[in-house]
């Protein structure tokens, strides 16, 4: 067990910084990033998974995607504007700018978080963290294409899930 | 605005790509993690949470219920309930909360924090007692069930102390149950955060309970005396001496506390309300309950945390519909100096004949890894330890702690890591020799060993030998077994195993047993030739396969 906790504390020092970037991006608040963050390699210093994982790496940061979307999934809609630390790093020329690009990004990612297992992996990996349909079908082991095509259905169903969104939207108002 | 197309959608997955956390405040958020897995005992991952998990939500509150737990073998049938997953909100809360105080311990100039712990005296009726009524329970079996359940009473509460050598030492804050109208510790701290010079002060009804400082070269720390005064002490720092990296933990409003949830399986925050302190401020309130042993929750706490700087401005204990234990941050600010030295001369500490304090504090709760000779003179009863370990375990840990149901005396924990998971956690203690001398009649003796200890099994053992495992830091298996042993002098220890023994592994084990006072001053291998000396113990019918 210690030296899963060595394990765990070697892989905060090797990949710690990328995983608080994509945490922050997912969740677009870096106190909940950090309080995830927290959770995740408390997680992992208990998991006997890690243990077992060929590529620590790979795993901690499946942990970290698949612990953004569950917390995504199970938290209340609410209003919070992004930290004056977050912001995008295209010009806002406004605090209603933010605002609003805030609420969009946040629909976006609730709606990546009904997706199943391989689709959103495969949108986090291309969209999220920039990785070419060659480099993501390498780490997953699939062909390309089939991972282009698991992307093209995935943005699909994604504008599906946004447009029934917007919808109610509409409709309540 | 009902329609959205993919280049849209694909803009925004864009602005998510694009977007930068603060690189000063990820280094300090990871920097902070690695300092809390460095502080955390490796753990496996907790299997499916038992009643008792809720009880023992600590490791200190673990080695509590240890205490008692035994009391109630024939009972287990009351004390068990479907599993949950528990989030690990509640830490989460108290970090983010500890997080945030740390700005306040930042500046230049000294810190001065000022808490109020209000202790209301208990209703006069619970609602577990009602409960209790309507069952058909023995005797016995009621006042097992009252005296588990008052481990949710918090009538202590665990503070820190700094050590010459850095390390914190984890004390008990007595909070007097019995007292009929509340009463108030004034909690005090200065911290002066260029040099790590700190005071700590408890102070009750115009006396000092409990001082603890560091004035750049000694720690100064307050003892009670056998005779009810508490004496000033100080030691000088060791060559390994580092200041607390995080003066909130230590001494912020959550210090103390927030050791209690720093288990994954602590009950979850149930229920998040909007509300204002009496002076307007905004709040945002969390509660937290804890299910009694019937499952009904008429305990909880409350965190009242500032909407506008994220710190906790005040907790509550709530019981039977009425606070208990109201923590309260009166003021923080920052002052130019201190009204003391950093070296408390000119504290006056409480002399023997003063009044007798509503509280009180007990030193050292929980000492982890003490010496065989410490655990000797501390113990006042005979104590035992493995001679020689097998090759699969690792060389025992003895901790010390407080041993609650026997007010005054001291427990001991030896564990011992397995290369295979089966690891090995004795406890030896006043309280559970009283108890194992009532009940060891209805266990079945299996082995008696040349050494003169006799082996008990049978019972309940996997709800006993969960608490204890959890206690050791072991994640219990569903395969642990549990021993009584019966020592020569009379004492019990009992014997938690996190798998299965073969019956060869058992005797090799028991039979390695030896008086701890005997094994200060022999050399090793006198001991190893007196183990192998001895004649083969005796297994009792049935029980004599040695790979059984």
């Amino acid at each position: 067990m210690r030296e899963r906790q060595k394990k765990t504390l070697d892989l905060l020092q090797s990949c710690g910084t990328p995983l608080y970037a994509m945490l922050t991006r997912l969740t677009l608040s870096e106190n909940d990033a950090g309080d995830l963050m927290q959770e995740l390699f408390i997680r992992l210093s208990q998991s006997k998974g890690l243990d077992k994982a060929k590529d620590p790496i790979a795993y901690a940061r499946r942990a970290a995607v698949n612990l953004a979307f569950e917390w995504r999934r199970k938290r209340k809609a609410r209003f919070e504007p992004l930290g004056h630390h977050c912001m995008p790093a295209q010009n806002q020329p406004s605090a209603l700018g933010t605002v609003i690009q805030k609420e969009q990004l946040e629909q976006v990612l609730d709606a990546a978080a009904k997706l199943k297992g391989l689709a959103r992996e495969v949108i986090v990996m291309h969209y999220i963290e920039r990785q070419s349909y060659e480099q993501i079908a390498g780490r997953l082991g699939k062909n390309p294409a089939h991972i282009r095509s698991v992307s093209a259905k995935a943005l699909a169903r994604i504008r599906v899930l946004l447009r029934g969104q917007l919808r109610r939207q509409d409709a309540e108002e | 605005m009902t329609e959205i197309d993919e280049k849209e959608i694909l803009s925004r997955l864009e602005a998510v790509a694009q977007l930068k956390p603060d690189p000063a405040r990820a280094a300090a958020r990871i920097d902070h993690i690695r300092r809390t897995l460095t502080a955390r005992p490796p753990t496996d991952i907790p299997p499916t949470p038992s009643i008792f998990q809720t009880i023992a939500g600590s490791r200190a509150l673990r080695f509590a219920a240890a205490a008692v737990v035994l009391a109630g073998v024939s009972l287990s049938v009351y004390l068990t309930r479907p599993g949950k997953t528990t989030p690990i909100t509640c830490f989460t809360l108290l970090s983010r909360a500890c997080a945030a105080e740390q700005a306040i311990f930042a500046g230049e100039n000294i810190v001065h924090i000022v808490n109020t712990i209000t202790v209301h005296p208990p209703t006069a009726q619970s609602p577990l007692a009602e409960r209790l009524d309507q069952l058909n329970l023995t005797r016995g079996q009621r006042r097992y069930l009252q005296t588990v359940n008052s481990w949710l009473d918090f009538n202590w509460m665990p503070i820190y102390s700094l050590a010459a050598d850095g390390q914190f030492r984890f004390h008990e804050l007595k909070l007097s149950p019995g007292a009929d109208q509340p009463y108030v510790i004034t909690d005090q701290a200065w911290y002066d955060a260029p040099t790590g010079r700190f005071i700590r002060l408890l102070e009750t009804a115009g006396k000092i309970i409990f001082a603890n400082s560091y004035d750049g070269r000694s720690v100064y720390f307050s003892e009670p005396h056998p005779d009810g005064s508490v004496h000033l002490l100080s030691e000088r720092i060791t060559s390994d001496f580092i200041t607390p990296q995080n003066p909130a933990r230590f001494l912020g409003i959550t210090a103390g506390l927030q050791s209690f949830v720093e288990q994954d399986d602590y009950p979850p925050i149930t229920e998040v309300t909007e509300g204002t302190l009496e002076d307007g401020l905004p709040l945002r309130i969390y509660k937290q309950g804890f299910p009694d042993l019937l499952g009904d929750i008429n305990t909880y706490w409350l965190f009242k945390v500032r909407a506008d700087n994220g710190t906790i401005a005040e907790m509550e204990f709530v019981q039977a519909g009425a606070p208990r234990l109201v923590i309260r941050r009166q003021s923080a600010r920052s002052v130019t100096s201190a009204p003391y030295s950093w070296d408390l001369a000119d504290v006056r500490m409480q002399t023997a004949d003063a009044n007798s304090p509503a509280a009180d504090v007990t030193p050292d709760m929980w000492i982890p890894d003490v010496s065989l000779r410490h655990m000797v003179e501390t113990a006042g009863f005979d104590t035992y330890i493995f001679a020689s370990t097998p090759s699969w375990l690792e060389e025992p840990v003895i901790s010390d702690m407080a041993d609650f149901a026997s007010p005054g005396r001291r427990m001991f924990c030896i564990t011992c890591q397995a290369n295979d998971g089966r690891h090995i956690v004795m406890y030896q203690s006043q309280t559970f020799n009283k108890f194992f001398a009532s009940i060891i009649k209805h266990a079945r003796l299996l082995y008696t060993s040349a050494n003169g200890f006799k082996l008990y099994g049978g019972g309940p053992e996997k709800w006993w030998t969960e608490i204890h495992l959890r206690a050791g830091g072991f994640t219990p298996a569903e395969d642990r077994t549990g021993y009584a042993l019966q020592s020569p002098a009379g004492t019990f220890p009992s014997l938690a195993v996190n798998g299965r023994l073969t019956n060869k592994e058992l005797e090799t084990l028991v039979d390695s047993l030896v008086p701890a006072a005997e094994i200060l001053d022999p050399s090793p291998q006198d001991l190893q030739q007196r183990i192998e000396n001895l004649p083969p113990g005796k297994w009792q019918d049935g029980n004599n396969d040695p790979n059984n």
